[in-house]
């Protein structure tokens, strides 16, 4: 016998049986658990009575005070418990702007982008000043891709000042070095989706302005 | 500006390392890579991954029927798929092709050829694979006509098949000089 099973054995032995009242209070329990009967529908009632307080009933002084002190505390005057709550959610459902400028800097401070082809810049602004400009609201730099950096993460980007970056769609013909072999067309798919899979969440930081 | 602009674009496409002298693949769809693609792209890796289950257990009918049903589904940009897609597509056609030769039905193994390089007219794998595969299907009715004893379809067959190999190694000759620029051929 291992000594796991022995162990078992011995705690099984040190088990004291429940006392009557208590079993049948437990089996009654396990067996409202499994198959609940009908509730009465007048102790129903009574226990929905007992759980709800009168949601139109006049607050007490006690609840006067609390929510003065709350009011305060959210106007900057003193402290209160539930302030520091009522702020975390109001800041996640409307971030004020200056926090969001602050996270966007986090942001940008956080992610350093490497430099990379494979992206199209799109440019505005200041040449649309010019009249030859205007006629052309955006300049295209292609920069193409170099085989060796297909493999790594495309969407790594250089940003330029006032320009969006976004991987784009194209062949996936530098993905492969190797020769084509039909038994192997489930890898080359896999790649192919695990690469662009990559260049979509690259491309929906530089969305969000994490680029 | 339109001078300058033809001539940023026609500088990034001579600059371009990517195997293709008839396009430049960066401006094929000029859209960046998003949720449509993805999905087609999920859709075609567990398509043929059930095609795989299925080779295995040897029923390559329903693994033909896997896979036509990616083929036949929708794909993102409609009538004019993004690269991605067109070649996802291709290298579909040409497993399907393998496919329906193994199974005798060398027609309809030649229709998903000739329907896979039109989605791959430039010098890529995709393309010279779906040579490669239209050498493989020609050799496989060689061998089915040659054993009903119709010699004379069987060897116009093979010849088929040797142009279409001879084919698939001068394209992936060309797509390896393009990978590799100072690659020069072996010397004889």
């Amino acid at each position: 016998m291992s000594d796991e099973r022995q162990n078992s054995a011995g705690t099984d032995a040190e088990l004291e049986p429940l006392e009557p009242q208590l079993e049948r209070a437990l089996a009654e329990a396990l067996r409202a658990a499994w198959a609940p009967a009908p509730l009465d529908p007048v102790l129903n009632e009574q226990l929905i009575e007992a759980a709800l307080e009168d949601p139109l009933a006049p607050p007490s002084e006690g609840e006067l005070v609390e929510s003065a002190r709350l009011r305060d505390a959210l106007e900057g005057k003193g402290v209160h418990p539930d302030a520091d709550l009522a702020r975390a959610l109001r800041n996640a459902g409307a971030p004020d702007a200056l926090a969001e400028q602050r996270a966007r800097e986090l942001a940008h401070g956080a992610v350093r982008p490497a430099r990379s082809g494979n992206v199209i810049f799109v440019a505005f602004g200041a040449a649309a000043v010019t009249a030859l400009a205007a006629a052309a609201a955006a300049m295209l730099f292609v920069f193409p891709a170099e085989r060796k950096d297909e493999a790594a993460p495309a969407a790594a980007v250089a940003p330029l000042p006032g320009a969006a970056a976004l991987a784009q769609s194209r062949s996936t013909a530098a993905l492969f070095n190797e020769k084509f072999e039909t038994a192997q067309t489930s890898d080359r798919i896999d790649r192919i989706a695990d690469a662009r899979s990559r260049e979509l969440r690259q491309n929906r930081y530089a969305q969000w302005g994490l680029r | 500006m339109v001078f300058v602009l033809l001539a940023a674009l026609a500088t990034g496409c001579a600059r371009s390392e990517a195997p293709s002298t008839t396009s430049c693949p960066e401006l094929d769809a000029g859209k960046p890579v998003d949720p449509t693609l993805l999905a087609f792209l999920s859709r075609a890796r567990a398509a043929h991954h059930l095609a795989d289950s299925h080779e295995q257990a040897k029923d390559l009918k329903a693994a033909v029927e896997v896979l036509e049903l990616l083929l036949q589904g929708p794909a993102p940009g409609g009538a004019s798929p993004p690269p991605e897609a067109r070649e996802v597509l291709a290298d579909t056609r040409a497993r399907v092709a393998s496919f329906q030769s193994e199974l005798g039905n060398f027609d309809a193994a030649m229709q998903h050829i000739e329907a896979g390089l039109k989605l791959v007219p430039d010098v890529t794998y995709f393309r010279g694979h779906l040579f490669e595969v239209r050498g493989l299907v020609e050799e496989r009715r060689a061998n089915q006509l040659r054993e009903a004893h119709d010699e004379k379809a069987a060897e116009a067959a093979k010849q088929r098949a040797l142009t279409a190999f001879e084919e698939a190694m001068r394209i992936q000759e060309q797509v390896i000089q393009q990978a590799v620029p100072g690659a020069a051929p072996e010397p004889k």
